[in-house]
């Protein structure tokens, strides 16, 4: 699979201290990424590079095999985002604040509008003003505006704060969706194991700015098999151990 | 850039805005029309109705200007939508030129043509009362205009002040207070002398202003 996006020793100091750390990430293209680390491990941070919000301190971005500058604003036509929590204009309606953002991203295709909202089950609210919406319905438009330009990248982070739980399931299916039939590559991030674990297709471990582990999914699951293999020259004796000297606990 | 200006004018709320605009107006058509009609005052010749006219509609519309900074720019960093801007393919500082060119824009415009609306009812109201002697001749009016735009120009420029005060703390409060102290600085007369010298400073001044920002 082609590298979508890679970064080389992406460093960002704050006030002397390094909130992320000589981060090497690379992501392929059409998977879903999953991005875990608990609160302040600077998720967030990275992904404010990647979209050119923070410029790195040290490091750079590879973008579509381009490097990113400050000046790259055609890179970010290829990505969509929710960065931190979504934000709205928001004295604005659902519709207009959607058809505001394809006014700026250069994308104007009304059907897209319809389309997305029906993909997020928001079209019922279009005419609402944002500032009426819940959080979880304002997640749910901060991802529809996200997808409705069909960005390559989308970066959404935490996108599951604020839903309920068939809202997480539903989203589920929909990142799923957006990656295979649309071969949509998708950054995600999150500090819930669980999540990350039963999307993605590759997970980044960062914490304290260090990105500690970038494995794929499949080899962290044949690395903590579900059994244990035993050689024993005698098997009765085995039994006898196992069923008499551990712990009762039937698995 | 011309679409860049319409996006931002879709955000903002301008019906609210022009009510305020036309009850400033009247406001001040009011009070022209006592102290020049009513009341026997200083002001007495057509220069110095237009001049006084000038110097009621400047400040308030810098202060204005001030409140639509505070909207355009201030909003959208205490919001949070300017990460969101910052997000589009866009040039941040084709961006931040919008919303300046939006301010700069309304309070000339609006400078010039209240003077010119308050100015010619001014003129007609005093066809019936003759209150103030003289004619208008061409020369006159002329010279109105002149003063009328180059007034109008420099504060606009000066209305750019408040980006600069306001975007240090990114409080509304502090960008239409920082509005109000400009605008009741320069309208003040020291003793008869005019402020055109220190007024060019602070032209120059809001452009610097534009510029960094």
């Amino acid at each position: 699979m082609a590298i979508i996006l890679r970064t080389r020793n992406l460093t960002k100091v704050y006030r002397g201290k390094k909130s992320v750390s000589s981060v090497n990430m690379t992501i392929r293209q059409g998977e879903i990424y999953g991005f875990l680390g608990p609160n302040g491990a600077g998720k967030t941070t990275v992904m404010k590079m990647i979209t050119n919000l923070v410029k790195p301190t040290e490091g750079e971005i590879e973008f579509f095999g381009e490097n990113m500058t400050s000046r790259s604003y055609e890179m970010l036509k290829r990505m969509g985002s929710i960065i931190e929590y979504p934000v709205f204009y928001d004295r604005l309606t659902a519709r207009e604040n959607l058809l505001l953002h394809g006014e700026y991203m250069g994308y104007y295709n009304q059907q897209a509008i319809a389309d997305v909202m029906e993909l997020m089950k928001i079209s019922g609210v279009d005419k609402k003003p944002v500032k009426e919406f819940s959080l979880g319905m304002k997640q749910r438009l901060g991802i529809a505006r996200a997808v409705m330009t069909k960005p390559e990248l989308l970066i959404l982070d935490e996108p599951i704060n604020g839903l309920d739980p068939v809202g997480i399931k539903e989203l589920r299916e929909l990142f799923q969706m957006l990656s295979r039939e649309y071969g949509m590559t998708l950054l995600i991030s999150s500090h819930i194991l669980g999540e990350i674990e039963q999307i993605a297709d590759t997970i980044g471990v960062i914490r304290e700015g260090v990105l500690l582990e970038e494995v794929a999914m499949e080899s962290i699951r044949s690395r903590n098999p579900e059994y244990i293999e035993l050689v024993t020259s005698s098997v009765s004796k085995a039994v006898y151990v196992l069923e008499e000297k551990t712990a009762p606990v039937q698995f | 850039m011309h679409k860049l200006i319409s996006l931002e004018i879709r955000k903002l709320n301008l019906a609210g805005m022009r009510k305020g605009i036309l009850i400033t107006n009247a406001a001040i058509l009011a009070f022209m029309i006592l102290v020049v009609f009513f009341d026997q005052s200083e002001i007495e010749t057509y220069p110095e109705v237009f001049e006084a006219l000038n110097i009621f509609i400047r400040a308030s519309f810098i202060i204005y200007a001030s409140v639509l900074i505070s909207k355009l720019v201030i909003d959208e960093y205490k919001n949070n939508t300017i990460t969101l801007l910052f997000t589009y393919p866009i040039s941040r500082i084709k961006l931040m030129y919008a919303k300046i060119i939006i301010v700069f824009l309304f309070a000339l415009i609006n400078i010039v043509v209240s003077v010119a609306v308050l100015g010619a009812v001014m003129v007609g109201i005093n066809s019936f009362t003759n209150a103030i002697p003289g004619d208008i001749t061409a020369d006159l009016l002329i010279s109105v205009l002149i003063k009328t735009v180059a007034g109008a120009v420099y504060a606009a420029g000066i209305s750019l002040i408040p980006i600069y005060i306001g975007m240090r703390k990114k409080s509304v409060p502090t960008t239409i207070v920082s509005g109000v102290l400009v605008a009741s600085l320069i309208s003040s007369n020291f003793g008869g002398i005019r402020l055109g010298n220190f007024v060019l400073v602070s032209a120059s001044l809001g452009l610097l202003g534009m510029a960094i920002a």
